[in-house]
């Protein structure tokens, strides 16, 4: 019986190693393994074993069994990925065939980037106001102590409506505004458009954008201002980024200071954008002046704060390298859609 | 404002290149903009001398100079029409390089040796607009005493930096030499030492008087006679300082005044005495309508606002703004008398505006002058004539000024500058910084009381001497500190959430955002009807095109479809949301949308499936679409009002041709208005959960014919108020018109799906509900099954 199943297996290795056809490979498994089949015949004669005999023969059986169901097993899956294969390969397209694309909008490279500095500002603590356009002049002017003789307020410089209203020239008197309207602390920034007699050119348009923003509370500091714009420098600019801060003036602010950042496209080697510098001005700040905190209706004696604002078209044209501010406001598809 | 690196290094010590100094003063507050090199690029060309001239033998342009350069003579061929035997003249010698890159080599012209070359102003980079009339156009004459075979650069003072820095408006006393060199001598810790401004008077005494009948303008008006001048070139290293400064030289005396000028940033003006009618300067305001001929040769018309300088029977000077024609000082000169007057800043300004006329020194008079300045400059003035030989000053002077002038005194707290600044400084610390900047300090308990140098005009209060102290500490010294205190949340108003959420439910439909100026040409608004009386005017506009606020969005809209265009551009679709304004007398601001687009294949059905991608997006529910024909912007039978609810939202629909053909738009635009603020009150902001359906649904298809005229949404709505709540979807598939209809009769098919939520449908169920639509279909609308 030894001999008959060895017989069996080397009989089935064979003709199951030549098979390249799955119902020929299933006629096999019927003849080996199925019901009537030969080791199923085979195993029918162990009955007539003697006790001594039976497990080992038994054993011998089980193993030839299971030898044979797994070799089946395995030509099986490899006849199935054969059959497959084969039909895959008449099903070959071009990949390279160029496609139309479905046409998603875009969104204009002025939001993108108030969007980026907003979510960073709110990160931070800060909320999102917003003013008229149409301002009066004590909000633009007076109220953030602006000489009254100051050439911004001449008609050479700002665009009046009447006799007290304006538009603005700054996003600042919605600082003004929100100072007027709430106690400390606060934390807002104000992005928006601002208006100057500037006729257009390359680098000057009528209107444009800004984003400033203003912190009052106890105890704020100048070392505050400085904390808070390199993190905003860090997070919008890159993690990189070296900031330095220069003395400067403005009739709002006091101290007052600008921002430079090591520029992010050379990251301060110099290069065309930063014009060889290695630095860009990046943005005005300062402590907030304390005559502005009591037009406001803030008492200066116990309040203290800091103020900030940034050109969005200058920073959005020299994050996306475009030369010339007009482009921003033509809107021709063909320079929207690139964003 | 332009320095000369030399001029500063007379009055403070500069020992550090001109880099490291620029980045000192920037971060000290006076910022460089940057810095040119005089002379630079100029090697090896020397002062020479002609000692023999002869014409060329073959060319008749040329001739044959001989130059003595000190050590050796060398043989030069110039074409040069203005050079004679004696001349001085620069030489550029074989090897010597000038501005732009030229290089110079020994070589020969027309057969004879030339080693080298004359130079003209120009190749030396000296604008031809600040040499003589016989150095134009020809060599560079030197008039003056030289050493042959020096150096030009040395000789010509063409070796330094010209600094270039951009002062704040606060710091008007920095226009000027000396208030530069404070800052310099407080950045770099050196002591300044002011320009000698002593001088000799001669025993007769100053003739003239000063009466000021306007003090208000004219807080003080200093005068001094000077006589016996002699007017001639000034001394070269000032011509240097004023051509530097981009101003011309004249001559010694106007050369002086505005030599001083730049020193102390107070301007002076010279009178030649011989033209003066009286013995008496009067300073009033001019009479209205009166006009005056200024030294530019122009005749300006005054106003009662204006203050003039008279001799006390005729007009003198613009104060402050510009001297007369006829008392200016010339070649004749010989008897002067020097002013040096503080006047009212906004007048000056105010009078510069008005006649158009910006001078050096209104320039500096409107910025604000402080009143000591007119004593120092006018001395100084008196010393360089007086030193300089160039006339003899008579004693005394003439002065208005009545008191003393005074210095405030600024008391501020030691611990609010530490607490402003997030800082620990000294008070001993605190009075060092600002002893650099000469302030006066003294400690007294927890306060400093602070006088600052009279020429700081800008010191006030507390906040002020904060910044000096932070400034001169350095801002980048002070440790960043991460703000301590109560937490704040960072929130956007609902609007602009709201905006946001628009924007980018317009850009997933295939729509770009477009940005344009708030304001517009008023003939624009009008193009679409718009009513103008109701527009917020500019006074001051840029130009008719920018003069009215907007009160629409459309226009701009159509103006960038025309751009597109006309640019060849084949498809464009955008959006704006921005602001729109009304009311003139109270202006009024509020938000609004426009979506507009054109190409091959757009059409009102690509528009209104853009709008409903919209509206769905944002949460605006039960959308129906109202034929429309009432609204001028549209084509009347393409275009829909919409609406939601009880709401009329919006428009949509094919532009007019003939509002198109006004905006040049030949082809077929199609846009869409929105109003921002009732969207915004009806929109589902929070959409709540709807059970996924259990049970299925049962799909009917009906094809019906019905009368042309009907607009399929009334059908559409029969179907769905007819429908027992048991309709989920209605799906228009096929709308047909032609040979298979009777005339005038359309076949319009429908896909109907059914579904209760808690059961299944039975047929039965169903034909009775579809033969109730049918019913009120042929009622309502006569609309019958088509017969197939």
């Amino acid at each position: 019986m030894k001999t008959k199943l060895s017989q069996l297996r080397e009989e089935a290795l064979k003709s199951l190693s030549a098979v390249e056809e799955m119902d020929i490979l299933e006629n096999l498994r019927v003849q080996y393994m199925g019901k009537k089949g030969e080791l199923t015949n085979i195993l029918k004669e162990m009955g007539k074993l003697s006790a001594e005999e039976r497990p080992v023969i038994g054993k011998i059986a089980n193993e030839v069994r299971e030898e044979i169901e797994s070799i089946i097993e395995e030509k099986k899956s490899s006849l199935k990925l054969a059959v497959i294969n084969q039909k895959l390969k008449t099903e070959s397209i071009d990949v390279t065939i160029p496609v139309k694309t479905k046409f998603v909008g875009k969104i204009h490279p002025i939001t993108k980037v108030v969007r980026e500095m907003e979510q960073i500002f709110m990160s931070m603590g800060f909320s999102v106001v917003e003013g008229p356009e149409i301002e009066t002049i004590e909000n633009n002017f007076d109220a953030l102590n602006a000489p009254q003789n100051h050439p911004s307020r001449d008609m050479s410089d700002t665009f009046y409506i009447s006799e007290n209203l304006l538009l603005r020239t700054q996003t600042s008197p919605v600082q003004v505004r929100t100072m007027r309207e709430n106690t400390p602390p606060i934390r807002v920034i104000s992005p928006g458009r601002c208006f100057r007699c500037d006729t257009p050119d390359a680098t000057h348009s009528p209107m444009f954008h800004q984003l400033e923003g203003l912190v009052v509370d106890k105890h704020i500091t100048f070392a505050n201002l400085k904390s808070t714009l390199e993190e905003f420098a860090y997070k919008f600019f890159g993690p990189d980024t070296k900031t330095k801060f220069r003395p400067h003036n403005f009739p709002f602010t006091e101290p007052s200071a600008e921002m430079d950042i090591s520029c992010f496209k050379c990251s301060g080697s110099g290069c065309p954008t930063c014009k060889g510098e290695g630095w860009m001005e990046i943005l005005g700040a300062g402590m907030v002046h304390p005559n502005v905190l009591r037009n406001c209706g803030i008492d200066p004696e116990i309040y203290s704060g800091f103020a900030f604002g940034m050109g969005v078209d200058r920073i959005a044209m020299t994050k996306y390298e475009i030369d010339d501010i007009r482009y921003l406001y033509e809107n021709d598809m063909r320079f929207l859609s690139q964003f | 404002m332009k320095a000369p690196l030399k001029w500063l290094k007379k009055y403070v010590d500069i020992d550090v290149d001109v880099k490291t100094f620029s980045d000192a003063m920037t971060m000290s507050g006076t910022k460089v903009e940057g810095y040119e090199e005089v002379g630079e690029n100029i090697s090896n060309v020397v002062i020479g001398k002609i000692t023999s001239i002869i014409p060329h033998p073959d060319a008749d342009k040329l001739i044959i100079t001989k130059i003595d350069t000190g050590s050796s003579e060398v043989q030069i061929v110039t074409g040069a029409k203005n050079v004679s035997v004696g001349d001085i003249i620069p030489v550029a010698l074989h090897g010597s390089t000038l501005p732009g890159g030229i290089k110079i080599k020994k070589g020969k012209l027309r057969g004879e040796v030339s080693e080298g070359m004359l130079c003209s102003a120009k190749e030396l980079g000296i604008d031809e607009k600040y040499v003589d009339i016989e150095s134009r156009d020809g060599i560079l004459l030197l008039r003056g005493e030289y050493t042959l075979g020096d150096d030009v650069r040395k000789a010509l003072l063409l070796n330094d930096y010209i600094v270039e820095f951009e002062l704040t408006s606060n710091r008007p006393d920095c226009q000027s030499i000396i208030g530069l060199a404070h800052e310099v001598s407080a950045t770099l810790d050196k002591d300044v030492k002011l320009p000698e401004s002593d001088f000799r008077e001669i025993d007769k005494a100053i003739e003239y008087e000063v009466k000021v009948l306007d003090k208000d303008l004219c807080p003080r008006f200093i005068i001094r006679e000077i006589k016996d001048i002699e007017i001639k070139p000034s001394p070269y290293f000032i011509q240097r300082c004023l051509i530097e400064s981009g101003i011309r030289p004249i001559n010694n005396i106007v050369d002086i005044t505005n030599f001083v000028m730049l020193e102390y940033g107070q301007p002076l003006h010279a009178y030649d005495a011989s033209k003066l009618s009286t013995k008496e300067f009067v300073i009033k305001r001019a009479s209205e309508n009166d006009s005056f001929y200024t030294l530019d040769d122009l005749e300006r018309k005054l106003d009662s606002e204006m203050l003039m300088i008279t001799d006390g029977q005729k007009n003198i000077g613009i104060a402050g703004v510009m001297g007369g024609q006829n008392s200016d000082v010339s070649d004749t000169t010989t008897h002067i008398v020097l002013e040096s007057a503080n006047f009212n800043a906004d007048n000056i300004r105010h009078t510069s505006k008005k006649l158009n006329l910006r001078t050096e020194a209104s320039a500096r008079f409107e910025k604000g002058i402080d009143l000591s300045r007119a004593e120092e400059a006018i001395n100084r003035a008196c010393h360089l004539i007086d030193y300089y030989g160039y006339g003899k000053v008579l004693s005394g002077k003439k002065d208005t000024l009545e008191n003393e002038i005074e210095v405030k005194t600024v008391v501020v707290s030691i611990d609010r500058i530490n607490k402003l600044l997030g800082e620990k400084l000294s008070p001993e610390k605190m009075s060092e910084i600002l002893s650099k900047l000469k302030f006066k300090t003294e400690i007294q308990g927890n306060n400093l009381s602070i006088k600052a140098p009279e020429f700081r005009l800008d010191i006030d209060m507390e906040a002020d001497i904060v910044e000096e102290i932070a400034r001169l500490y350095g801002y980048n010294n002070i440790l960043s500190q991460n703000i301590v205190g109560e937490l704040t949340s960072g929130v956007k108003t609902e609007d602009r959430i709201f905006e946001d959420y628009i924007k980018d439910a317009m850009m997933s439909n295939g729509l770009t955002e477009v940005l344009t100026y708030s304001f517009v040409s008023p003939t624009s608004l009008e193009k679409i009807g718009e009513d103008l009386s109701n527009a917020v005017k500019l006074i001051n506009p840029l130009g008719e095109e920018t003069s009215v606020m907007r009160t629409s969005l459309v226009p701009a809209m159509l103006e960038i479809l025309s751009r597109n265009l006309s640019r060849k551009v084949d498809f464009f679709s955008g959006f704006e949301v921005g602001n729109i304004f009304s009311n003139p007398d109270a202006p009024v601001q509020k938000r609004a949308i426009v979506a507009g687009v054109y190409g091959k294949e757009e059409d009102f059905f690509t528009m209104k499936s853009r709008l409903e991608g919209v509206l769905d997006y944002i949460g605006i529910e039960s959308r129906r679409y109202q034929p429309f024909s009432e609204n001028e912007l549209y084509h009347p039978m393409r275009c829909a009002q919409i609406s939601s609810g009880d709401e009329q939202i919006g428009f949509i629909g094919e532009v007019h041709p003939l509002i198109a053909e006004k905006f040049d738009i030949k082809k077929r635009v199609y846009i869409f208005t929105l109003d921002f603020d009732i969207i915004s009150g009806i929109r589902t902001k929070l959409k709540l959960y709807k059970q996924v359906p259990k049970f299925p649904a049962i799909k009917r298809d009906i094809a019906l014919v019905i009368s042309e005229e009907v607009a399929v949404g009334h059908i559409e709505n029969v179907i769905i108020s007819k429908g027992n709540s048991l309709i989920e979807k209605v799906e228009l598939f096929d709308i047909y018109m032609g040979d298979q209809v009777p005339k005038g009769k359309k076949s319009v098919a429908y896909g109907i799906t059914y579904r209760a939520l808690d059961r299944t449908l039975t047929d039965e169920e169903i034909n009775l509900v579809q033969s109730k639509i049918l019913t009120h279909l042929a009622d309502e609308l006569g609309a019958h099954l088509r017969e197939i």
